[in-house]
């Protein structure tokens, strides 16, 4: 059905599934607090510039989120829709509201103070919109040549599209945010000689690795490197190659999928626990399936075995899962004797976790202040991998946080 | 499947109906070889659309269909159709061939005109045709011989007694019903009239008059004709309610009337309401034009199926079965009620907690730990909001409770 407002039949009968519930539990589980079923009625009567507005103002990086955001972990696990039939499709719709956003003007500043932002992921986007709605301008500086962080820069383009997160950022520009691409901020305490306040969300950018030999080995490389380069549009192709990718997390399907599209004849992740203890989402381990990737669980890498310097495979050993259980509440596995053997491999790829070597001196604390005096901190880089609607939530608190700070401090 | 069942049998004014689903007067009428094909199907008989004098001119204006939602599915349907475009001359011969094909199923015609010389000679042309029984429209705007222009005969009690004597005394023994319009202060007056002039029954009623919508964007009315509209006749879900209250006021007031229902029932299940409010029998137009004719197959088993697990041996045993339970409302039992929730139906959606809140009686409390609503036996009155909220049916329930 074409309407006079123009949008289309799946939407429409989505949003009437909508029970509008009260208190409602979508939204209680939403990191950023989208007002769902309000949303979601204005979809349904075609008011659909009101339901924009409505989840552009509680999550700065909604386009971005309406694409990736994981279906089940937030609001949708959460619908009580789905104790009838299925749950509502929140995440589709919210992305498709935000495709009747109007662009706005910029925001008129309030003389409150200025703010620096070091690193323009869905954290200091997300920070900087907030600020700027309430009239404290700021400058974002970011490390690389585009903006965006993860989404745009690690995550597959086959996940989402530039043009999706750059709608986001292109917001956050609209609003009078000045992103200066390229500037690396060393100490943030520099900055705070002409800015009111920094907020540090530079994400993590250092892979954790093995420890184990043959990890210097050419053939041997980390995740985001990996991933950077093939979303950049770099990476060589892997025609005929056979690609090991060491993981269990999200970032290691990701990696895996890749290999895969950039069309390796064989790709393998190789897990240390079972189908049970993997901690992804069931809809990247669909993708990464769907596109050929072998997962071979209760399997870990002991060494990267080479020809000279040329990787022929890492060599692995069966585990097996222990009753002990560790701090994550999974089984613990452990090595069954006698039982390695080598996985062919011309390419792997480590994907066990991400870090961070940056201000390590600076501790960040649960209410996005740090241990550094007018220096805040939020996303990854205070709380570890986490999702970008997490991110944004950070962004948000932060900018309350610091808009709270700036009111004691200029008083 | 075909049905054919001693069950469903009835005799209306002495015509010998196999199932009481007769096809209303309107455009499944209005093509020979479509109503031919409405009879083959399996419906009792139909009352073919509306004629008129040849000298009458029917000027029709298109597009004249259009609808109106509610929760995106259609609640009403609108037309600005006018009555058939043949006339007499063409409808006689259609009675004569119809009646020739199906002998066995009620052939009648509906007539309007606007004069006494004009309605007693479509009578008599009828009558000369072989016709079973004459329908005459005195709820089309067109027909009111004079009186109130723009109104319809049937919302003026003496132009009504007056026509209908008329058309009896052309039609003789041929059966004669009038087709009345809910559309007016006081049906019973308007029935008694009838009753007065001769007529052997009602067909209670016909689409009621509605301005369809407008179109937000251009603001023409619906359904738009080059920016301009008109009111339509709204048939359809949303006026099922009103048919059964106009053949229940009919029934209760006026005893030994005979009544023809229409109007709204979609679905055997409808069809079961309006007979036992006092309807003979139920003619349908909408639902057949939105799903077709082979509905009868559902409408006939549906029926035929109820009556046999409610004990009834005929249809008619149906007809008024549920008059006695209609009361003025000073005769309403005083009753305590009072709603429960059903643990276990409730799925926390709090609908209903909102409702009472906010258009009741605040009465439920809500627990925002176990998403469950608490009713007060001592706030709630038992007004029966909250059910209209229910997510999933019996999550909620009324009680009468010890007083």
């Amino acid at each position: 059905m074409k309407t006079f407002f123009g949008f289309d039949d799946w939407v429409l009968a989505e949003a009437d599934r909508c029970l509008g519930c009260f208190e409602p539990p979508c939204q209680k589980a939403c990191p950023a607090s989208i007002p769902i079923p309000g949303f979601i009625r204005a979809i349904n009567s075609g008011n659909l510039q009101y339901a924009a507005q409505l989840v552009r103002q509680s999550n700065p990086m909604v386009a971005t989120c309406g694409v990736v955001c994981p279906e089940e972990v937030f609001c949708q696990t959460q619908c009580t829709r789905g104790k009838i039939d299925q749950p509502i499709k929140i995440r589709e719709l919210h992305g498709y509201a935000t495709k009747f956003e109007k662009p706005i003007g910029k925001s008129k500043t309030n003389g409150q103070g200025r703010v620096a932002i070091v690193g323009s992921g869905p954290a200091g986007i997300s920070c900087a919109v907030e600020l700027a709605r309430a009239g404290i301008p700021s400058i974002i500086y970011e490390q690389s040549d585009h903006p965006g962080g993860v989404p745009n820069s690690s995550i597959p383009e086959f996940r989402i599209a530039k043009t999706t997160v750059d709608e986001d950022i292109e917001y956050a520009r609209n609003l009078g945010i000045k992103i200066l691409q390229g500037s690396t901020v060393e100490n943030p305490a520099g900055l705070l000689k002409q800015f009111d306040a920094v907020f540090v969300a530079t994400g993590l950018a250092k892979n954790k690795i093995l420890n184990i030999p043959g990890e210097s080995l050419p053939g041997v490389i980390t995740a985001l490197p990996f991933l950077e380069k093939a979303r950049a549009g770099i990476a060589e192709a892997l025609t005929d190659k056979r690609v090991a990718v060491i993981g269990g997390g999200n970032v290691s399907l990701d990696v895996a999928a890749t290999a895969s599209a950039l069309g390796a004849a064989e790709v393998h992740l190789v897990y240390r626990r079972s189908p049970k203890e993997i901690k992804v989402w069931q809809s990247e381990l669909a993708e990464a399936q769907h596109r050929g990737v072998m997962i071979d669980y209760l399997s870990a890498p002991v060494e990267f075995v080479a020809d000279g310097r040329a990787l022929y495979g890492v060599k692995c050993i069966r585990m097996r899962l222990t009753d002990e259980v560790d701090s994550s509440g999974r089984k613990v596995p452990k090595e069954i004797g006698g039982t390695e053997f080598v996985l062919p491999a011309d390419l792997a790829i480590i994907a066990v976790g991400l870090g961070s070597s940056y201000l390590p001196e600076v501790k960040a604390n649960p209410d996005l202040s740090t241990s550094m005096k007018g220096v805040f901190a939020g996303g990854d880089w205070a709380r570890g991998e986490g999702t970008i609607v997490e991110a944004a939530r950070d962004g948000k608190l932060a900018a309350q946080a610091i808009i709270n700070y700036l009111k004691d401090k200029l008083k | 499947m075909r049905l054919t069942s001693s069950r469903l049998k009835t005799n209306f004014l002495g015509i010998e109906l196999e199932n009481p689903f007769i096809l209303s007067a309107a455009p499944s009428t209005d093509e020979l070889s479509i109503a031919r094909r409405g009879l083959e199907a399996g419906w009792a008989g139909l009352v073919l659309k509306t004629t008129s004098m040849v000298t009458t001119r029917v000027d029709l204006a298109y597009p004249m269909m259009s609808k109106f939602d509610s929760d995106n599915r259609l609640a009403g349907m609108g037309n600005i159709d006018l009555i058939s475009a043949y006339h007499i001359d063409e409808v006689t011969r259609r009675v004569t061939i119809l009646k020739k094909e199906f002998p066995d199923k009620m052939i009648a015609a509906s007539i309007m005109s606007d004069s006494q010389t004009g309605w007693q000679t479509l009578v008599k042309m009828l009558k000369d045709s072989g016709v079973d029984l004459i329908e005459c429209s005195f709820s089309c705007p067109q027909g009111n011989v004079g009186e109130d222009p723009g109104k319809m005969l049937a919302q003026s009690e003496s132009a009504t007694e007056r026509v209908a004597g008329w058309v009896k005394q052309a039609a003789g023994k041929t059966p004669v019903l009038i087709k009345i319009t809910p559309q007016v202060t006081d049906i019973v007056a308007i029935i008694k009239a009838i009753q007065r002039a001769g007529c052997d029954g009602v067909t209670a009623s016909n689409s009621i008059p509605a301005l369809m919508g407008i179109d937000i964007d251009s603001l023409s009315p619906i359904p738009n004709l080059g920016g301009k509209s008109t009111y339509s006749g709204l048939t359809g879900p949303a006026i099922k309610p009103i048919t059964l209250r106009t053949v229940a006021e009919i029934a209760r007031n006026v005893p030994g009337m005979v009544i023809s229902g229409n109007g709204g029932v979609a679905d055997w299940r409808d069809s079961v309401e309006l007979i036992s409010v006092g309807a003979s029998n139920v003619q349908i137009c909408t639902a057949v034009m939105l799903h077709g004719f082979d509905i009868i197959n559902d409408l006939t088993s549906g029926l035929d199926t109820y009556l046999q697990e409610k004990n009834y041996k005929s249809v008619n045993e149906l007809v008024g079965k549920a008059l006695p339970n209609i009361v003025d409302h000073d005769h309403l039992p005083r009753q305590k009620v009072r709603s429960f929730v059903i643990k276990e139906r409730c799925i926390g959606c709090g609908r209903c907690y909102i409702a009472c809140r906010d258009g009741g009686h605040e009465a439920i409390e809500w627990n925002g730990q176990t998403r469950l609503p608490d009713i007060s036996l001592e706030k709630c009155v038992g007004c029966g909001l909250c059910l209209l909220t229910q997510p999933v049916a019996g999550c909620l329930e009324l009680r009468q409770i010890a007083t």
